[in-house]
Parts: C-alpha cells; sequence; structure tokens
C-alpha cells in the first residue's frame, strides 16, 4: 500500500537515487524515495539508468584465467613471499651480529660512567619543521567552480622536480595585503597599476631534474 | 586433492578441516584461521586463501588494467605484498577488504608503469582478438554487440575516468563490495563513495552513449 505523507517527500539527490538503485540506502531512506518516486514517475528513468549499466557490467565479466595460470602465479607467490621472509631473517642476522658487539661495548661503558660524575650535556630541540599539505590528484574532485575563481586555481603533476622552498621574510617586500575577506584567497595590491592580485604559490624553480 | 601434514595436534587438526567439503564436513575455516595456520608455516592455508580470493583479486585487476597479463601480475603483487606485511594487517577491517586495497593499489600503480591508456587504445585500433565472439547474456539485445566488444567499450570507457573514480566504481561494481566496504577499502567517507559513483557512471554513460545507438 502506498505511503502518503502529509508534506510532499523531499527530493532525494542524484546520488540518493543511485544509491537507492544499489539498495544501498537504510529503510527510511528508501521508504522517503520511492514515496518520492510514486509523485515523480519521470525520475524513475535515473533509477533504471544505474540499474541498466549494473546489468551491461555484470553481462561483461572477464573470463576466468586457465588453472595453469593460477598455477605460475601461485608459485611465484610461494617464491617470492619465501625469499622475503629469508632476506628478512639475514638482515635481522646482520643486525643482531652488529648491535651485539654495540650493545657488549655500550654496557662497558655504563658501567664505567656509573663511577664518574657526568655533566648531562646540553639538549638542542630541533627546530620544529612545519609540513606543508600537498593534495594529489586524487584527493581532489573539481565538481563546479566559478570562472572568477580559475585565475586561483595552481594545477601541476606531481612529482615537484625540486623541493618546494618557503620564502624567508628577507626575500620579500610586502607591499599590501588585503584583508581575507572570504577566507580564501589573499590579495596583493601590484604597484604598478594598484591592481589586487592573487597570490599564488608555486615552487621557485619548475626547471625538470632530467633536463639540467 | 590437498595433502594434509600431520605438524602436531592442533595444526593437524586443524589441517583436517582443509580438506574438500563433504555434506557433513566441518565448515571451512576462517580467513583469520588460515591466515594463523599460514603464519604457522602451513603452505596448504596460502592455497586455501589464493583459491579463495583469487577470482574476485583478478577481476578487479582486470577492470582496473584491461588484460589478463597485467591483471595476474596484480594479483601475484597484491598477494605478495599483503603476505609479507601480515605483521602490519591490524584486523579492523576484513582480510578481504584489505586484499582488495591492496590489490587495487597495485593494479593502479602497474597501470601507470604500463601505461593503460595507450595499451587500450592500441588494442582498440588493432581489433579484438582476445577471444571468440560470445553472446551478450544479459545486455541488451538492440545494442548488437557481442560481449567481448561490449567488454572493450567498458574498458575504454573506464580507462576514461580519474584512477579514483575508477577504483571506487570497480570495487562497487566488480567485487560487489557495499558503499560502506568500498569506504573501508578506500579509507574515505560513505558520501564521497555515493558522489564518486555517481559521477563515474555519469562519465561512464556519456561516454557509451557517444559509441552506441542505445546507451546502457
Amino acid at each position: 500500500m502506498k505511503r502518503r505523507q502529509t508534506k510532499p517527500p523531499i527530493a532525494p539527490s542524484p546520488e540518493e537515487l543511485a544509491a537507492y538503485a544499489d539498495g544501498e540506502l537504510d529503510p527510511a531512506a528508501r521508504v522517503r524515495v520511492q514515496d518520492w518516486l510514486c509523485d515523480h514517475p519521470e525520475a524513475a528513468g535515473a533509477v533504471e539508468a544505474t540499474r541498466r549499466l549494473q546489468r551491461a557490467w555484470r553481462a561483461t565479466t572477464p573470463d576466468d584465467p586457465a588453472e595453469a595460470a593460477w598455477g605460475r602465479v601461485l608459485g611465484q607467490i610461494e617464491t617470492r613471499v619465501a625469499a622475503e621472509r629469508s632476506r628478512s631473517k639475514r638482515v635481522l642476522g646482520r643486525i643482531a651480529r652488529i648491535m651485539l658487539p654495540l650493545a657488549g661495548a655500550a654496557a662497558v661503558l655504563f658501567a664505567l660512567t656509573l663511577h664518574r660524575p657526568v655533566t648531562p650535556p646540553a639538549v638542542v630541540q630541533p627546530e620544529p619543521i612545519e609540513v606543508l599539505p600537498v593534495a594529489s590528484a586524487d584527493d581532489i574532485e573539481i565538481i563546479s567552480m566559478d570562472d572568477a575563481d580559475r585565475a586561483a586555481l595552481v594545477v601541476g603533476k606531481p612529482p615537484l622536480w625540486e623541493p618546494m622552498v618557503l620564502v624567508s621574510p628577507g626575500d620579500t617586500s610586502e607591499i599590501h595585503v588585503q584583508p581575507d575577506t572570504d577566507g580564501m584567497r589573499p590579495t596583493v595590491t601590484r604597484p604598478v597599476d594598484g591592481l589586487a592580485t592573487t597570490i599564488i604559490v608555486a615552487p621557485l624553480s619548475a626547471t625538470p631534474a632530467d633536463e639540467k | 586433492m590437498m595433502p594434509v601434514v600431520s605438524s602436531g595436534p592442533r595444526i593437524g587438526g586443524v589441517l583436517q578441516e582443509l580438506r574438500p567439503a563433504r555434506p557433513s564436513a566441518p565448515p571451512p575455516l576462517s580467513d583469520e584461521e588460515l591466515l594463523a595456520c599460514f603464519q604457522a608455516g602451513q603452505r596448504e592455508a596460502l592455497e586455501e586463501l589464493f583459491r579463495r580470493y583469487r577470482l574476485l583479486a583478478y577481476r578487479v585487476a582486470y577492470r582496473l588494467l584491461g588484460n589478463e597479463a597485467d591483471a595476474l601480475d596484480a594479483v601475484q603483487e597484491g598477494f605478495v605484498k599483503v603476505l609479507v606485511h601480515l605483521d602490519t594487517f591490524q584486523r579492523r577491517s576484513s582480510f578481504k577488504t584489505w586484499l582488495l586495497r591492496v590489490i587495487s593499489n597495485a593494479a593502479l600503480d602497474l597501470g601507470r608503469q604500463r601505461g593503460r591508456q595507450e595499451f587500450l587504445s592500441l588494442d582498440a585500433a588493432e581489433g579484438d582478438d582476445r577471444e571468440g565472439p560470445q553472446p551478450l547474456a544479459d545486455g541488451n539485445p538492440a545494442l548488437g554487440l557481442e560481449r567481448a566488444d561490449m567488454r572493450h567499450l567498458l574498458d575504454d570507457a573506464l580507462a576514461s575516468l580519474p584512477p579514483a573514480q575508477r577504483r571506487t566504481f570497480v570495487l562497487h561494481a566488480e567485487a560487489e563490495l557495499s558503499y560502506r566496504e568500498v569506504a573501508e577499502v578506500m579509507d574515505i567517507s560513505i558520501g564521497t563513495v555515493m558522489s564518486r559513483l555517481y559521477y563515474a557512471r555519469q562519465k561512464l554513460r556519456a561516454f557509451l552513449a557517444r559509441r552506441l545507438p542505445v546507451a546502457p
């Protein structure tokens, strides 16, 4: 029996419609989408399109490899895993051979220093290194953007050819920095024409390493 | 028939269960139990794990790479990585989702190294000689396409997607992982899974619509 609500159900997003077609909505959301579809039969096409694509996908499942191919792959896996395990053991053995005499020497030194007054060395705290987060192409999906914002978009392909170096105060002279009104882009006023322009951060050198 | 090795009362008893299942046989070992047996040095446990997940891993890798040889290489690479780094498996997710995470990463890495796009476009230009014609079992007959042709088209359409969308779609459509499992494998939110699936499908449909009289 069809459910009816006093007010019309909220229209589902396209992503929700796809999730409905996939059977991924929780019961309450499923009923809400069903109700909405009853009132909007024209949207049933979108649900059917998702299901049609899934059917076409399943109809083109790749053929299974031959049993001999599986045997070869399994053999290679066993060989490589065994080799890796034996390599790890060798490395551990080497470390143990190096570390044991060192540990013995350290124990002797420690025993000797127990009888001497020791002044603790001054502890030098390392400068904290600021981590500069760099997003990879996989991290970002640009669905839409205002054309006016294109000037602020810095794009490129990793890896960077040279380390990015942050400028120090002595490298720049600040003319004017406007308040960050939108919380997104600080701008500077250009000394030539007095126009405001967006600050863009870029690597100091873009020369590829293999071209040097 | 799988050889059964007697190696102590506990493991020996466990290995009895690795025999092919019979109606009265006890339930098969869980992934966790097989991993423990493998770590104890039992080769049969690795064979069973491999048999259990090889096809799923292969199909995911195949969809991401577009050919059998590369897909088998990715399966090998993924299994080796998982087994060598078993100590780092924190059991927060299932072995299956962990394996698929590693396999799909290995496949994308391999694709980048070997230039999947070039392979696909060359292959398409040379025609399909990978297999004989097979009718679409559940496809749209109006498309008038053989199964292999349709798969080639889907391969090409997939290759046109950004790697993150491609991986999300393949994990859901091919491995039949739920949104939650895909989110777990890719370490993203369910909302992101929904969004990526939606845009992936849009692009796939648009790609196919340009090449087919009736888009699926």
